[in-house]
């Protein structure tokens, strides 16, 4: 009958699927990877923006010039700068609103010195409003996670 | 008989908190039973502002919110707006941007048309299955843009001048193995599941038909148009970065109703794959940006342009205008989901509820694109 | 070897029989205490009433048992043809999960319209879910032969062996209809009310083809009682053991009928016009919440059970099978069966439009239904004129 050769197919269709195995990431457990979808997070993916460390000096690279918070498209940057005694520029804060990023890489791609990169953190939810400011919160040059999460920045270092 | 019968129309709101109308979107329907009478389309619950913070912001910053307007095709969001900045400034692209774009454009034209397929399912009644087959090929796409430029929904891949970042290693590989091992797996399934099933046909066959005429009236694009009959494809009519450049069909339907559109969509994959093949067995090497341009790119003043592609939905242009500054003096975008709404009291006059929502569903609307 | 099959025998049928034998236990000791101080008659009466509330409890747990189950089981079978996990995560395997959502839906805020009709309102999830229960007097859910030769004590399990058992079973299981008119009227909505006739339309169109087909059933059985309709069912019968058959043999055509009826009498998709959410939001169900809305919800379990039931009874068999499980392991596992097709029609197919639904029950189901029966009524009457003669 011509009528319901469609419908016989679409339904034969599902109950092939239906002894397939299951293609859903169980997050927390798996994050990102399954028998599906490749493993990890893709080198370049944008999280959230975090300041990179200086390994030898063990402070931050941002010198305080300013250029991500002019490049940034919704003012996502708030920074904070003075001048030491020996005439330097100073780091007094360096906040950025995770709330409202874009996480669109644009502060990444302004800064002179490489200091501010997308890290891949994405797990950004909380309970407070406060706490999705977020204040020099570093990040080890090729690690995939922020070292520690909040650090003040030692003043009268470059 | 029944005309003897007094019989009162009743209004009925499809609100704009519906499962089914493929975001906030409210339509004022007049019914008489189950037979619509009148259609009155109310959006704006999503508008943002878009135009107007594209004045306050630079050009390259502008690209972020092209993302943020068609938000389930952003690439071909991303295209007008950097066209028409090229145009104003007068900047010359090279030839493997211009290739790369394409393979972004195309994939994301692939992606798009899956979720279309699989949410036309949804407004079918089949509760999620194509959805989540559709979905699954979907999410290799989307895992393909977060390889190339870090994001899945909003890339800003491409940038005035050309495009931000290079193809990673592993990317062609990884696309070619997508096109053998994946693609035919869904192409083979959405026919089996909703193409020949008879009563999906019977549920999209002559049911919201526009016929061409008043099509082209209404200013219909896209596949809506090609469904109707029309061969206008924006790519092949009015080429535009190195879109000459490709061999690829355009399908048009014949009469103009759901099952005309959803095929068309179904086609233009096909011919998206066909296009994404012949960009990466081509690609030229050379600079992915032009030469000089900076942060702060300046247009001369009192300069305009105006830049057509073919998005995901249809004609999606960008008129800009500059006053000198580092940010447009104007930024007009025509969004097609936008204007393919003012063709839906046509097509839905004198058709009943359900036709309502799977009509809404073939024409493919986004209300990122509507409200802007 | 042969002791051996003869233990594992024997406790199967010790499985099967435990049941009837607690029962008949119960009731001579009941009989005993109660002859002490009524008359006979009464005392026969009143151990005849405590042994049907007794039977009634048990059939209404095994039915709370069964539809939370059944939830589960449709949910995580749905995810299953949808390539992805259902409910897992509260409890081992998502078990909980049926629990949670009913302690969640007692503990809802109960809100009903300023102007909704409030009797009509609050009466329509009763309405709904009464007759889901009260059908189960007709199904039975095993059998047991308890003594051996001519005295033999043959006990179905059944609530209550009436002689019209199909025709209280189709006339009940309608008033269904009548719940979801009433809570599309009470709802004071739009979408309600649409809903609600649209349901309306389709389920009194349903009820047609679906009872014609229990008909033609009926005539091969020469009865209309489940029990006889059971035992006169063909099987075949390798050494003595029923393994196969049932009515669907003789009867394909009604068996699909049937099923295809009662999927829309269920209001299952793609029969799901009442509470289509994708046109209607929740239809006749909108404006429920709570318990309200959780009575509403499982009475069309209930309903669904009671349509697997149904069909195992009449075309597959009921109990009888292989004796490898006890008889109501039988009736669980076909019920279980069919449920599972009703699953996978509701991942696989699009719902069609309600004009073009019901023009298929008048113009094709209806027709169809009808030669069905008359194929079987001139069949029924050639078989008797020259086989049985």
């Amino acid at each position: 009958m011509a009528f319901g050769t469609g419908i016989i197919r679409s339904m034969l269709t599902t109950l092939r699927h239906a002894f397939w195995q299951r293609v859903t990431v169980q997050y927390p457990e798996q994050k990102r990877d399954s028998w599906f979808y490749e493993a990890g997070m893709k080198p370049r993916f944008r999280g959230a923006p975090m300041l990179v460390m200086n390994p030898e000096t063990g402070a931050a690279r941002c010198v305080g010039c300013g250029v991500c918070v002019r490049a940034c498209p919704h003012g996502v940057i708030r920074l904070d700068t003075s001048v030491n005694q020996q005439g330097q520029r100073v780091v007094n804060s360096y906040e950025v609103e995770i709330c409202r990023c874009l996480f669109c890489g644009m502060c990444e791609e302004a800064c002179p010195f490489g200091a501010v990169v997308c890290s891949h953190e994405f797990e950004l939810a909380s309970y407070q409003r406060y706490s999705l400011f977020w204040d020099h919160r570093f990040w080890e040059p090729g690690a995939i996670k922020p070292a520690t999460p909040i650090i003040a920045l030692p003043t009268g270092k470059p | 008989m029944i005309n003897a019968l007094r019989t009162e129309t009743f209004e009925i709101n499809m609100g704009p908190q519906h499962p089914s109308t493929h975001g906030v979107f409210r339509m004022v329907l007049t019914l008489d039973g189950e037979t619509v009478v009148d259609v009155v389309p109310k959006m704006g619950y999503l508008h943002r502002g878009i135009e107007k913070l594209a004045e306050e912001n630079t050009y390259v910053q502008g690209v972020t919110f092209t993302d943020r307007m068609d938000y389930l095709s952003p690439m071909t969001g991303n295209f007008p707006f950097v066209l028409a900045v090229e145009k104003l400034a007068g900047i010359e692209v090279p030839l493997r941007a211009q290739y790369l774009r394409i393979i972004a454009a195309e994939l994301q034209r692939i992606a798009s048309h899956l979720a279309s397929i699989g949410f036309l399912g949804n407004d079918l009644g089949t509760w999620y299955s194509p959805l989540m087959y559709t979905l699954r090929e979907r999410e290799i796409i989307l895992d393909l843009f977060e390889m190339l430029c870090g994001a899945r929904m909003t890339p800003t891949y491409m940038r005035p001048g050309g495009v931000s970042q290079d193809l990673p290693e592993g990317f062609k590989d990884r696309c070619l193995l997508f096109f053998e091992k994946n693609m035919p797996r869904i192409m083979g399934e959405v026919p089996a599941l909703l193409t020949d099933n008879e009563i999906v046909q019977m549920r999209l066959k002559n049911v919201g038909v526009l016929p061409a005429e008043k099509a082209i009236a209404c200013s219909v694009s896209g596949p809506s148009l090609r469904g109707s009959g029309v061969k206008f494809d924006i790519r092949k009519a009015v080429p535009y970065n190195a879109y000459d450049q490709f061999e690829f069909d355009i399908p048009t339907g014949t009469k103009g109703d759901n099952f005309d559109r959803f095929v068309v969509r179904y086609e233009e994959i096909k011919q998206s794959m066909r296009i994404v093949r012949q960009a990466l067995a081509n690609l030229p090497a050379g600079p992915i940006m032009a030469p000089g341009i900076t942060r702060n790119l300046r247009a001369p003043a009192g300069s305009e342009a105006f830049a057509r592609t073919e998005a995901s939905r249809g004609e999606l242009s960008v008129y800009m205008a500059s006053d000198g500054g580092v940010a447009p003096y104007r930024c007009k975008l025509r969004s097609p989901s936008f204007i393919n709404l003012t063709a839906l009291r046509e097509m839905l006059l004198g058709s009943r509820v359900a036709d309502v929502v799977v009509t809404l569903g073939t024409l493919d609307i986004v209300l990122g694109e509507v409200d802007r | 070897m042969e002791q051996a099959i003869q233990v594992v025998r024997d406790a199967l049928r010790f499985l099967n029989d435990v049941g009837a034998i607690i029962y008949l236990w119960v009731q001579q000791t009941l009989l005993g205490f109660v002859r002490g101080f009524l008359p006979d008659y009464w005392a026969g009466s009143l151990v005849w009433l405590i042994m049907q509330v007794i039977g009634i409890v048990c059939v209404i747990a095994l039915l709370g048992i069964f539809a939370i189950l059944f939830i589960y089981f449709e949910r995580r079978g749905v995810a299953r043809v949808q390539d992805r996990w259902g409910p897992n995560r509260a409890g081992p395997w998502g078990l909980i999960q049926g629990i949670a959502d009913t302690v969640k839906l007692i503990t809802k805020e109960d809100v009903i319209p300023v102007r909704a009709d409030q009797w009509v309102f609050r009466l329509a999830p009763i309405v709904a879910m009464v007759p889901a229960v009260m059908v189960f007097a007709v199904i039975p859910f095993g059998y047991a032969k308890i003594g051996a030769g001519t005295d033999a004590l043959n006990m179905p399990f059944i609530l209550a062996d009436l002689n019209i058992g199909i025709l209280y079973g189709v006339a009940v299981g309608s008033l269904t209809t009548v719940a979801i008119l009433m809570a599309g009227w009470g709802s004071n909505n739009k979408y309600s009310l649409l809903g609600g006739l649209r349901s309306g339309a389709m389920m009194i169109s349903y009820e047609i083809p679906l009872a014609l087909a229990l008909v033609s059933v009926g005539l091969l059985a020469g009865s209309l009682s489940t029990v006889d309709i059971v035992k006169a069912q063909p099987f075949i019968k390798p050494f003595g053991i029923d393994l196969f058959g049932g009515y669907i043999l003789l009867q394909p055509l009604g068996f699909i009928l049937f099923m295809m009826a009662a999927v829309v009498e269920l209001n299952r998709s793609p029969g799901d016009f009442a509470a289509a959410e994708a046109e209607l939001v929740a239809g006749y169900h909108t404006e429920y919440s709570g318990m309200r809305f959780a009575a509403i919800y499982v009475a069309e379990y209930f309903n669904a059970f009671f349509v697997c039931c149904m069909a195992t009874t009449l075309f597959l068999g009921g109990w009888r099978g292989p004796e490898i499980l006890p008889s109501y392991a039988w009736v669980l596992v076909k019920a279980v069966l069919l449920f599972w097709c009703l699953v996978w029609l509701l991942g696989t197919l699009p719902r069609p439009r309600i004009d073009q639904m019901l023009g298929f029950a008048w113009k094709v189901m209806i027709p169809l239904a009808l030669l069905n029966l008359f194929g079987t009524a001139l069949g029924v009457s050639l078989w008797q004129a020259w086989v049985v003669k």
